[in-house]
């Protein structure tokens, strides 16, 4: 909350040598930024606040757990009731949605929803970044979605699996329309993944950027109620970002469910 | 600066893709307390449906919003 | 003033905000040069996290939760028990109950046997007791009876050797010899015992 005050700040001290009105700038805090340049084979693979703030809220994550799990015992302390909610909340989707044959997976699903949760989440710190915020990085999530479920379609079912894309009970003629667009939907799952995601917080971000704006170049009498705004949209925001990736991981596990029994 | 403007007015147009959502939210939040004032036991359940179909329709606003920002990024 | 305050915590935050980027050039989420590394470490990262959790979070809670399920478990099952013991237990309560009952009862039988044998016994022992008390007095009677008529036997002869004396000594009637018979009887009748 704070940097997004301070980035409107900062924009309006950039801008106010060009010109002496202050210029709104909400979305330079997404702005990726290279800390430690590393080239790997002509490759860039630099750390950038991006990747260090997907790396600070994956340590926290996984220390909350830990923390949580210090003492394990069967009677569980407040921590561990909270560790023990969200791994039972995490199983439930998983066995609601795919099944039984879902334990397999439940790792990978664990630890994508907590990712996204603790990215969105040390997203609104003031300061921060939020990795979740780029549309590479839920790209680069919902790409592995994508390919896993797919290349797990084609391991269990062979060749058969591409009869996901042919809606049974159609009649023949309907088939060279409604087989593309099954396609289609298909393949426009991961960019719906990932944008649903992006957007999300980029949006309410963006709209926290331009309160703050506001609240930091009105008058006193004037920017309390922006203020205001930001406090509650800042409260919408974590429950945004419950709900984003609580979404996200139900539509991991229904793809999954897609090629393990399809449909 | 023409095509500047046309931008502009791209954006404002994929901004009122919002209208849409706000449709598809009030229907879906209308037809939720329909549904709970009906059988009010299956509150829990609903409001489960509620958030999903919630964020979904939120999300459609903000991929006319991220066209937006497209259309910024090339105006 | 508020400006004052937070322009230096916004440089100091953001990195600087005079890194050379111009603003309003579209998202800065669409520049590709920031892909590649963003993309490696989401990766990467990813399946470190996946490791670390999958080695020292996920176990350990599926342990506890394994371990609250067994004694779970092991309570319901104890319960189970102690409710067939406690079955157990009373039946045999109520069994020993229906035992003890059906001794009562048959103590209770065999007294009132015993009572009713007793009283029989206790009746035929009177029975012949006032038999043979009765066989004695009969006899007693008898005797007596017997003595009597002995008795009057004799006096009889005695009377009538008196008579016969009397008549020896004077000459008596007939008349008077009757007379003197009957003062005879009549005298011994007054003298006869009572003996009923």
């Amino acid at each position: 909350m704070f940097a997004l005050t301070a980035t409107a700040a900062a924009t309006t001290a950039v801008h106010a040598a060009a010109s002496s009105a202050p210029k709104m700038d909400p979305l330079h805090h997404f702005q990726v930024i290279k800390i430690i340049p590393i080239s790997l084979f002509g490759i860039d693979l630099s750390i950038s606040n991006s990747v260090l703030w997907m790396w600070i809220a994956m340590a926290l994550a996984f220390f909350c757990f830990r923390f949580a799990l210090r003492q394990p015992s069967i009677v569980p302390g407040r921590a561990q009731s909270l560790a023990e909610a969200g791994f039972q909340f995490i199983d439930d989707i998983v066995n609601e949605t795919i099944g039984h044959d879902g334990k397999q997976f439940f790792p990978y699903i664990f630890t994508l929803f907590f990712t996204i949760l603790f990215c969105n989440l040390t997203g609104l710190i003031p300061g921060s970044f939020t990795a979740t915020s780029q549309i590479i990085v839920t790209g680069t999530f919902a790409m592995g979605v994508f390919i896993f479920s797919t290349l797990l379609g084609f391991y269990r079912h062979g060749a058969h699996f591409l009869h996901f894309f042919v809606p049974s009970g159609l009649p023949i003629a309907l088939l060279p329309l409604m087989v593309p667009i099954e396609i289609i939907s298909y393949l426009a799952r991961p960019v719906s993944l990932s944008v649903r995601l992006f957007a999300n917080m980029t949006a309410g971000h963006t709209l926290l950027a331009v309160l703050f704006f506001f609240t930091a170049t009105l008058p006193w009498f004037g920017a309390w109620l922006p203020f205001g705004f930001t406090v509650i949209f800042t409260g919408v925001e974590i429950f945004i970002g419950l709900i984003q990736a609580y979404i996200f991981t139900i539509l991991t596990c229904v793809y999954i469910n897609d090629a393990l029994h399809m449909h | 600066m023409e095509s500047l403007s046309a931008s502009l007015i791209g954006m404002g147009l994929a901004a009122a893709g919002f209208a849409g959502s706000g449709v598809g939210l009030g229907l879906v939040f209308g037809k939720t307390i329909e549904a709970i004032a009906r059988q009010p036991g299956a509150e829990s359940q609903v409001s489960k449906y509620l958030w999903i179909g919630a964020a979904f329709v939120e999300a459609i606003a903000l991929y006319g919003l991220v066209i937006a920002f497209i259309i910024m990024g090339k105006g | 003033m508020i400006e004052a305050l937070l322009i230096p915590i916004a440089q100091a935050a953001t990195g600087g905000a005079t890194d050379g980027h111009p603003p309003s050039s579209g998202l800065p989420q669409f520049d590709t040069s920031t892909f590649s590394s963003q993309t490696f470490w989401s990766i990467v990262s990813f399946l470190i996290l996946v490791a670390l959790l999958n080695k020292y979070v996920i176990p350990a809670i599926r342990n506890i939760l394994d371990a609250r399920s067994k004694s779970i478990q092991e309570d319901i099952n104890g319960a189970k028990q102690s409710r067939v013991d406690a079955d157990k237990a009373l039946a045999e309560y109520r069994r020993l109950i229906s035992t003890a009952r059906e001794s009562a009862a048959q103590i209770m039988d065999e007294t009132r046997r015993e009572a009713i044998a007793y009283r029989d016994n206790a009746l035929k022992t009177l029975e012949e007791e006032s038999a043979r008390k009765k066989a004695v007095v009969m006899e007693e009677i008898e005797q007596s009876k017997r003595a009597a008529m002995q008795e009057i036997a004799t006096h009889a002869v005695e009377i009538a050797l008196l008579a016969t004396e009397k008549l020896l000594a004077k000459s008596v009637t007939a008349a008077d010899a009757n007379q003197m018979v009957d003062e005879a009887i009549r005298q011994m009748g007054q003298q006869r015992p009572i003996i009923h």
